[in-house]
């Protein structure tokens, strides 16, 4: 079920009651809910997420108790292997048709969750979780199933050991990060999505600045689409006295695209770092740069092709491991150009530039195919006395002066937010003030808010 | 060798690796504290270590190493 | 108040309150007519959703009037009466205006679908459009321009919410207790409140505009009073092309349908004053997809355009001129 739905409302506002007025059986709450959200969309998809689980659980085990490193690292290839294949083979059905495939949601993040939990086991930066239990709510916790965040079990397993008491001041920062995610999603995102998606359906008509708008906008639709997912995660795991790792830190205002990658998709950008990246360049580190280089372009890749099997994706990865490779060649060049440029305006400039590289990166990812992709990089414009229904590709003049106005204010409150933490500044005002900002956002959420979609972009991965 | 004396060259190694004029490393420096010193310029750093040392360190060596002060005492381990 | 799970809750009950006693309102009052079925919808002091007041109506009265007609489109649909069209198809045939406000192409598909997917006869089908609603093929957000479940593919759940969620906008929830309790028309509830009373037939919903009512007391002065609307429209030319992959797929899978169910079916861009002609690819594609004989274009600069007294707005022609339209299309006496 959709977060945004109400038999999710429903589910989730029983567990939160449950939760606490049965303290000793919070455990059992918090997999039952799982298993009835998860079970909700396809009891399949129930089945396997326990199956992969389960061959997690027992594979750590034995990675932990293995007589000597050898035997542990084949225990720890084999399970690799195991779970790849499995990923790539429910991902990627090359044999049941496409239309009757029921793709299970969240597999590519427990997966990935799960090859974590092993290689830390592994490298021994981890003891094997032996309460069954506790590892089934880590891998199937339904706050983060279906997009993540992509937690490591030494972050959250240790959490999830002790009674949860009611924390009033937790409790509603996590509601008010859920309607800040709601904000995000129903107000920004979903009245952007039908138009950008309109222009992706039909870029061969679509004329060139209405391309240009498409693609320089698509950015911020996935970040608010993203970015409110994870909010709504993380918020409703703070309800719960569970912390969530942070998947976003305001990726619009990084200088460069390795910057950008430490900002955004955190969760798998990090994983890749730690268990592509990282394992490559120790092997590579004799080539100097050349290997740095290449497990580069080899990880980014990797993290493209784990969002798809096409060759867009391929190119997405491709596109970030090449620029950021460039920007590690030329860190000096840069450095010149700033003092030359003075900080602040190249500080502006490289923003704009990082901005620009990066939504040109996403038509991969959006398009249908890299043939796609490439007509619509192919066919943009800068023709700028084009019509106002050009520019706004479609737009009501309603969606865009929302849209605009409500990114505007994210911004700024993501800036201030930054060193401020702005829920806390505001649950310190008076009653009236704070009431006031409530109810200015809820009455926001009800009257602009787009409720006309219950899918993230991100459920496809 | 001690780790005062391994912090002084690695001060200049890193400057060397970062192209930096000047950085100054404590035993608990980590990569939040010395800027360029990320996951991108990290095995730059270690390799030239190694390079320096004559040493060799073991991949899980390598992701044991939290701060300045772990390398240092894997580098007295490993030239010792 | 003490920081404790109960001063939480009462919060949150507090906060959700006044939206709590708007809901209430509106599951008391349905001043969009959708939480209900009703026999007729033609009293209600809201505008309602048009489509789905159509399907309603299709729904109530299919049996007992065997519709088996369809005018589908957008408000332009207001120009061609039912009875009207009635005299030029075939005797045992009953027509239904199945129309939206803002319509745009994907929902005529849907709703042909839904029809077909109902096994509905449908012997004659009319789409009356206009360039703008060949060109848009996303379906609108808007409450009062959605496509119900059964027409559309959206769920029920869905489409009450969006109802419900309209209602708590300031102007529709305002516009709606202001008139309630006081019975008076304001110009700010302009396109929320329907100060008309009845402005369609409750077994066809054939437009009963008021504006003939207007026309009929005011004749040359309604043009006259209305003369901003009108001036400095004009501009004869010819559109750019509008049809492309997704208009071309949409059009191709409404023939399907119409072949599958052996339909008559017209295809008829009616006029507007700026005098804007289809462009000449579209007409060349829509002959292609419904064949030479079905496609009418009365778009650009002719003997309707020509005439202010054809329409009540730039984008309305009267039932004058679709009296004229239809006896073009079908090139014959009425029986």
């Amino acid at each position: 079920m959709s977060f945004i739905s109400i038999c999710f409302t429903i589910l989730f506002i029983c567990s939160i009651v449950l939760f606490y007025a049965l303290p000793k059986s919070q455990k059992l709450i918090l997999l039952v809910s799982s298993f009835i959200f998860i079970g909700y969309y396809h009891i399949a998809f129930l089945a396997i997420a326990v199956g992969i689980a389960m061959i997690t659980y027992f594979a750590g085990r034995m990675i932990a108790t293995a007589d000597n490193d050898k035997k542990a690292g084949w225990l720890l290839l084999s399970s690799i292997l195991l779970l790849v294949f499995i990923w790539l083979a429910l991902r990627h059905p090359w044999i049941v048709p496409k239309s009757i495939y029921l793709f299970p949601l969240g597999i590519s993040f427990y997966s990935f969750q799960a090859l974590s939990y092993l290689i830390d086991i592994y490298w021994g930066d981890e003891k094997p979780e032996r309460n069954v239990w506790d590892f089934l709510i880590y891998m199937l916790f339904f706050m983060k199933f279906l997009s993540g965040p992509i937690e490591r079990s030494g972050d959250f397993l240790p959490q999830i050991k002790g009674e949860k008491t009611f924390d009033y001041d937790i409790v509603s920062f996590g509601l008010k990060l859920i309607v800040i995610g709601l904000f995000k999603k129903v107000v920004i995102a979903d009245n952007m999505a039908p138009y950008i998606d309109n222009m992706y359906a039909g870029m061969h008509t679509a004329s060139g600045v209405q391309l240009l708008m498409t693609c320089l906008l698509y950015p911020i639709q996935l970040y608010t689409d993203f970015s409110g997912y994870t909010d709504i995660a993380i918020g409703g795991a703070a309800m719960f006295g569970l912390k969530l790792a942070p998947n976003f830190d305001r990726p619009f205002i990084s200088k460069s695209t390795s910057e950008l990658w430490r900002r955004w998709h955190m969760s798998l950008s990090f994983w890749v770092r730690d268990y592509v990246y990282i394992p490559l360049t120790s092997v590579t580190r004799r080539m100097g740069l050349t290997g740095i280089s290449f497990s580069l372009i080899i990880t980014f890749t990797a993290l493209g092709l784990w969002h798809g099997a096409g060759w867009n994706f391929v190119v997405y990865g491709l596109i970030q491991g090449v620029i950021i490779t460039y920007e590690m060649l030329t860190t000096g060049l840069h450095k010149r150009m700033a003092n030359a440029m003075g900080q602040s305006f190249y500080n502006s400039v490289f923003i704009i530039r990082t901005y620009l590289l990066y939504a040109v990166s996403l038509v991969f990812f959006r398009a249908e195919s890299l043939s796609d992709a490439t007509y619509l990089i192919s066919h943009i414009s800068l023709q700028v006395n084009s019509k106002w229904n050009e520019i706004n590709i479609g737009m009501p003049d309603r969606n865009t002066l929302v849209c605009s106005i409500t990114f505007v204010l994210l911004m700024v409150f993501e800036h201030y937010n930054q060193d401020n933490n702005l829920i806390k500044v505001i649950s310190k005002k008076p009653t009236a003030v704070r009431w006031i900002v409530y109810y200015i956002i809820v009455l926001i959420l009800f009257i602009y808010g787009a409720f006309n979609t219950d899918t993230f972009v991100y459920l496809q991965f | 060798m001690d780790k005062l004396e391994i912090i002084k060259e690695l001060n200049v190694l890193f400057q060397d690796v970062l192209k930096k004029g000047e950085v100054k490393l404590a035993i608990e420096s980590t990569t939040d504290d010395v800027e360029g010193w990320d996951s991108l310029t990290n095995m730059l750093i270690i390799n030239t270590i190694e390079k320096k040392y004559s040493i060799k360190f073991g991949f899980r060596e390598i992701i044991k190493l939290k701060n300045v002060g772990d390398l240092c005492n894997a580098i007295i381990k490993k030239a010792a | 108040m003490k920081k404790n799970s109960a001063s939480f809750i009462i919060k949150c009950i507090l906060l959700a309150l006044p939206f709590m006693i708007i809901a209430a309102v509106y599951f008391m009052c349905d001043p969009y007519m959708v939480l209900h079925k009703y026999k007729r919808y033609d009293r209600s002091c809201m505008f309602l959703n048009e489509s789905f007041v159509g399907w309603q109506t299709y729904l109530n009265n299919k049996n007992s009037v065997k519709l088996n007609s369809f005018m589908l489109g957008n408000s332009c649909t207001m120009g061609i009466k039912c009875s009207s069209w009635e005299k030029y198809i075939s005797k045992d045939s009953h027509a239904i205006r199945l129309y939206g406000n803002a319509e745009r192409l994907s929902s005529v598909y849907l709703k042909m679908k839904a029809l077909d997917s109902i096994h509905a006869p449908m012997k004659h089908v009319m789409v009356v459009a206009n360039i703008s609603l060949i060109e848009n093929s996303t379906l609108t957000p808007f409450a009062t321009n959605l496509l119900p479940p059964g027409e559309g593919d959206i769920s029920e759940t869905h489409f009450q919410c969006c109802f419900l969620q309209a209602f708590f906008v300031p102007s529709n929830l305002f516009s709606f207790l202001d008139y309630s309790l006081f019975h008076h028309y304001r110009k700010s509830m302009d396109g929320i409140i329907n100060p008309f009373g009845v402005i369609r037939n409750p077994i066809n919903c054939e437009a009963i505009n008021p504006h003939e009512e207007e026309i009929a007391k005011m004749d040359d002065r309604y043009w006259t009073l209305n003369k901003g609307k009108f001036q400095q429209i004009r501009k004869p030319s010819e559109h750019k092309p509008v049809i492309g992959d997704l208009q071309y797929n949409l059009l191709m899978k409404i023939a399907d349908i119409c072949h599958k169910n052996h339909t008559d079916f017209k295809f008829i861009i009616g006029p507007e004053y700026d005098q804007v002609k289809l462009n000449h690819k579209d007409f060349i594609i829509l002959q292609k997809v419904f064949g030479n004989k079905n496609v009418y274009d009365f778009t650009g600069k002719n003997c309707l355009t020509n005439d202010i007294h054809n329409f009540y707005d730039p984008d309305h022609f009267r039932p004058i001129a679709g009296d004229y339209m239809l006896k073009a299309v079908y090139g014959q006496s009425c029986h």
